[in-house]
């Protein structure tokens, strides 16, 4: 039998097959159909996975034992990695075509629906740089020394101005009648705080949080059929509403007073009222071996000093978190967390994490949870902590527990996952309100250099936040509200005077330069802004108002107590407590609650009001003719600039919410803590010694904030209302009929 | 070589054995829930997790970009730009821990090739041997006679392919038997396992193909010794019937199964081992 090299010989019977059919199996490995069949069925899924693998996998193609595709899956990591991104890319071509595709479709409906946006802009992008609290003196000193080149050459060859502020020139205040371009009697914000008349109790001025009403209780426990409502109390409309109306989007970053964030054509992340996880302005934690525990000042402010446990080289406490308001005695939820020193190196251990601490140095954003219900409830927060000691005795800082950007317990921004994606893009970032734990330096459980490393490393997250924010808005609205001038002017001032109350036996120097070094660097951050820009954007750089000493307290409460105004219960020692609770309403005429000035215990207003209505203007005026000008007995020096009646400062449907005189300190001077909150304290008039020792809250001619703008504005006496005005002007929008200010645009605007 | 696999076969055999009588699904869902586990511990100690957690955030962060500034094309299709580059990246992060994986896993993958791919063959079977002789000893030996195990017939006269310098033939199983079948070629005996039993779902070790001296060729025929290069016989194969595996009706093949079953278990314990793939 001849054999060719191509053909097969048998001996015997032929065999047609070598794999014949019936139950004998195809040869497996060698197969190249069964290969194939193997590729189709997951080809689709992972084609792009296998394509990348394939080139590493390539030298035993031929003769691997499985199929190719499997060859491909080093491990369920790679795989669900490896496809992860597959999806990813996949969606991404997905939503690429559909972008393009339907993006004439929603052109068209844009110019359907709000006309041309930019048809009659005078201006393609508009970026607004709030620096809360720049001090106009410090500014042009700092400008004339040259310290600061990127704002002295926005004055140059643009504007700068001293701007005006609102009555009282605080920030919720001030930033309230900057979004709506309303004085504070049509947008109702008139404080941080404010009273409820029918209880006498403190309110937050701008938002009220009212429990779901609908709820069971089942023995202990209390099962919730209705969410709690998020009512925002900032009224009228803010001027990035209008725009979108007209289909111009905006970017709105950490205004204050956005909390509940506006709903609108853009992106906002929510700023000052937003509470820590315990609803409070945010409260720090400190742990420590020795001395006394519990809270560190009278109400939702301060922090609270926590006992630890010691067991050699280990300690142990926990985290107080929010009520559980899953359970009918609402007991606070706690976390528990050791830290343990091994081998010169300390540890935290919390929440299922092992975080390495560093004395005297921050953490990163630490995820907590706090559990409720056996665990079916999760409350995500994040905070710092700052290690200040392990060795006996203890002693460690956390942040106020703040609301996890990633998994926000409340809406802090507009659309809700605006939070989550800037989390995501950078990290974790701090969402309270008034995120620059002050109070921690004011109890003096941070020193200067903490709170200023706390304070800077906010701003760096700001800044990352805003220059995204700049990125991703070509055409529209940027408005970034910086807070550390403000926090910073506050906590520092005492180091620029020589006989500061606060700093009597300090060392002046070491933190003399701060105040300075904080201007360079909003001077630096003007910079890389204006080199972010084009010819058709327009930057304005402004402050809500500006900064000046806080040296002396007025209780205005002790000096309403001494002049027959205000009557405390019998056998009330002073301080009295706090929040009204030691007055004898039925002889109290006027009360002082909160930094702008005098209510009154008007009838059919308040519970147990005494004033009649027809009586209440005289009355005011009367406390305004007697404070005004009100002198300080032991400086010589005049306390009160001038006291205002709320009616004639105001106006709008709201002015009857308003302290009813409006007190205008003079520099130095502003109310005092005690009567902030309520309190009736023993003397008029007291050195200030906190910490806390620059302050605003004085007469708002006194404290104007600056305008810088790289276009040439009309500097005719500017408000911070006509800020609105302006813009809206500049994207070629009509001003409505509400706003009070109006625009700063020359009459032929100079490019 | 030889001595990992006959190891690793050994230790299979032993963790298996309990199971043999179990359904092929079943032990291949619990071997893969296992594995899928074992390589995330690995994947999780051999990956930058940080770094990977902060690509998976940006990769996250491009798509809800392209969400939140979809008014503007450009800045969309910047984001999705953006997203690529992150894939690219999260893809370049995974490779290290890929690396690390690649050996234990191909182990891991061969000796399950080697039990889940075939099954042992049963009464009434015929199957096809092949013995794969080197070019220098083709003329010497390719009328070699093949020898069977009890139980075992050959159906058929040897096929020679002359091209391939291999001959084959069909056996049929009449009982179950396991052995080994013979040939003499040149002054040695070469051999290949022969696996048949009374219940085809019995999860025994079923080697195709008894391998020659390549490096790949024994990694990933782990059943039985290879030859050495300068042995006569190349390789030997017999081509056993596919084993099926099916789910729900539905004949998924095994390793499909595998990469399901150990994804499933993969992102199941993600959360308590903290992986970030």
């Amino acid at each position: 039998m001849a054999d060719s090299p191509m053909t097969a010989c048998y001996d015997g019977a032929a065999m047609a097959d070598p794999h014949p059919a019936g139950r004998v199996s195809p040869p497996g490995p060698r197969d190249p159909d069964r290969l194939a069949a193997g590729n189709c069925v997951c080809a689709g899924l992972l084609l792009g996975a296998a394509i990348l693998l394939e080139l590493v996998a390539l030298t035993w193609r031929e003769s691997a034992p499985v199929p190719p595709l499997l060859r491909t899956y080093i491990g369920p990591g790679a795989g669900i990695a490896l496809l992860g991104s597959f999806f990813a890319v996949f969606a991404a071509f997905l939503s690429a075509v559909f972008f393009i595709i339907s993006w004439p479709i929603r052109a068209a409906w844009r110019v359907f629906r709000g006309g041309r946006a930019f048809a009659h802009a005078k201006a393609k992008r508009i970026v607004i740089l709030g620096l809360d609290g720049l001090e106009p003196t410090l500014t042009e000193q700092l400008m004339d020394e040259g310290a600061l080149p990127n704002l002295a050459r926005l004055r140059d060859t643009g504007t700068y101005t001293r701007l005006g502020t609102t009555c009282p020139p605080l920030s919720p205040v001030a930033w309230s009648s900057f979004s709506t371009g309303t004085n504070p009697g049509k947008h109702n914000i008139f404080d941080f705080i404010s009273r409820d008349p029918v209880t006498y109790r403190l309110t937050q001025s701008s938002v009220r949080i009212q429990e779901g009403l609908r709820k069971v209780t089942l023995g202990r426990i209390v099962i919730p059929l209705s969410r709690p409502r998020i009512i925002g109390l900032r009224k009228s409309k803010p001027f990035w509403n209008v725009l979108g109306e007209r289909g111009i989007f905006s970017a709105v970053l950490r205004v204050p007073i956005t909390f509940p964030p506006d709903r609108f054509r853009g992106v906002q992340l929510s700023a000052m009222c937003v509470p820590d996880l315990r609803g409070t302005h945010g409260m720090f934690s400190y742990f420590t071996e020795n001395g006394q525990t519990g809270p560190t000042t009278e109400g939702e402010v301060g922090g609270d000093v926590i006992a630890i446990e010691r067991n050699g080289n280990t300690v142990r406490s926990s985290l107080r978190g929010p009520v559980n308001s899953l359970r009918t005695d609402q007991p606070d939820l706690r976390l528990p967390f050791t830290v343990t020193r091994r081998n010169g190196s300390v540890f935290l251990a919390i929440d299922g994490q092992k975080i390495p601490l560093q004395t005297n140095r921050y953490t990163e954003w630490v995820s907590v949870r706090f559990r409720a219900m056996a665990g079916l409830i999760k409350i995500h927060g994040v905070c710092r902590f700052r290690l200040k000691r392990f060795e006996p005795p203890f002693e460690m800082y956390c942040t106020p527990i703040q609301i996890n950007p990633d998994k926000p317990v409340m809406p802090i921004s507009h659309p809700g996952n605006y939070a989550r994606y800037l989390a995501r893009l950078m990290g974790s970032y701090a969402t309270l309100g008034l995120a620059e734990d002050t109070w921690s330096l004011s109890e003096r459980r941070l020193d200067e250099d903490a709170f200023l490393t706390q304070a800077y490393s906010i701003h760096s997250e700001r800044e990352e936040m805003f220059f995204d924010a700049l990125s991703r808005v070509r055409r529209g609205l940027v408005v970034c509200v910086f807070d550390g001038p403000d926090r910073i002017q506050h906590m520092f001032w005492r180091f620029l005077e020589d006989d500061h109350p606060a700093l009597r036996n300090g060392d002046r120097e070491s933190h003399r330069h701060v105040i300075r070094d904080m201007y360079l660097r909003m001077d630096d951050l003007v910079g890389r802004t204006l080199k972010r820009l084009d010819d058709e954007t327009v930057l304005l750089v402004m402050s809500d108002h500006g900064f000046k000493s806080f040296r002396r307290c007025v209780d205005l409460n002790a000096w309403l107590l001494a002049n027959g105004y205000l009557q405390l219960s019998a056998n009330t020692g002073r301080p009295s407590a706090a929040y009204l609770a030691d007055i004898d309403w039925s002889k109290t005429r006027a009360y002082a609650l909160g930094l702008a000035g005098i209510f009154l215990n008007q009838q059919g207003r308040e519970k147990h009001g005494i004033v009649p209505r027809s009586e209440a203007r005289g009355l005011a005026r009367e406390l305004c003719e007697k404070l005004s000008g009100l002198g300080d007995p032991d400086t010589g020096e005049v306390a009160i600039h001038e006291a205002m009646p709320s009616q004639s400062v105001y106006t709008g449907p709201y002015v009857d919410a308003a302290p009813d005189v409006i007190i205008g300190y003079a520099d130095g001077y502003r109310v005092s803590w005690d009567a902030v909150i309520g309190k009736c304290g023993p003397t008029v008039f007291s050195d200030n010694t906190k910490a806390w020792s620059g302050d605003h809250c004085i007469h708002p001619a006194l404290v104007p904030g600056v305008l810088f703008c790289n276009r040439k504005l009309d500097p005719r006496d500017p408000n911070i209302v006509d800020v609105a005005p302006t813009v809206l002007d500049l994207f070629g929008v009509p001003k409505p009929s509400y706003m009070d200010g109006n625009s700063l645009l020359c009459t032929a605007p100079s490019d | 070589m030889n001595w990992i696999n006959g190891n690793l076969t050994a230790i299979g055999n032993l963790v298996l054995r309990p199971f043999a009588s179990w359904p092929a699904q079943v032990t291949l869902v619990i071997v893969s829930v296992f594995a899928g586990i074992a390589m995330t511990i690995v994947f999780r100690h051999t990956s930058n997790q940080r770094a990977l957690r902060a690509v998976a955030n940006r990769t996250r962060a491009q798509l809800m970009c392209m969400r939140l500034f979809k008014d503007d094309l450009r800045v969309a299709l910047a984001c999705q730009g953006s997203l690529l580059k992150s894939i690219g990246l999260r893809l370049c992060h995974t490779l290290p821990p890929m690396a690390v994986l690649l050996i234990p896993f191909v182990l891991i993958l061969s000796q399950l090739a080697l039990r889940y791919d075939n099954r042992p063959l049963v009464p009434g079977d015929s199957v096809v041997a092949a013995l794969h002789l080197s070019e220098a000893a083709w003329s010497a030996n390719r009328n070699t006679a093949i020898q069977v195990p009890p139980g075992i017939r050959v159906e058929t006269p040897p096929l020679r392919d002359d091209a391939q310098h291999t001959v084959y033939w069909r056996l049929r199983v009449d009982e179950p038997s396991e052995g080994s079948l013979r040939w003499q070629v040149g002054p040695g005996v070469a051999e290949k396992t022969i696996v048949s039993t009374a219940d085809p779902g019995r999860l025994l070790t079923v080697s195709v193909h008894r391998p020659g001296p390549g490096f790949w060729d024994r990694l990933l025929r782990p059943g039985e010794p290879g030859f050495d290069a300068d042995d006569p016989v190349e390789a030997i194969d017999l081509y056993y019937p596919r084993r099926s595996t099916p789910f729900f009706g539905v004949d998924i093949p095994w390793w499909a199964t595998f990469l399901i079953a150990s994804m499933i278990a993969a992102l199941c314990v993600r959360p308590f081992l903290k992986v970030q793939f």
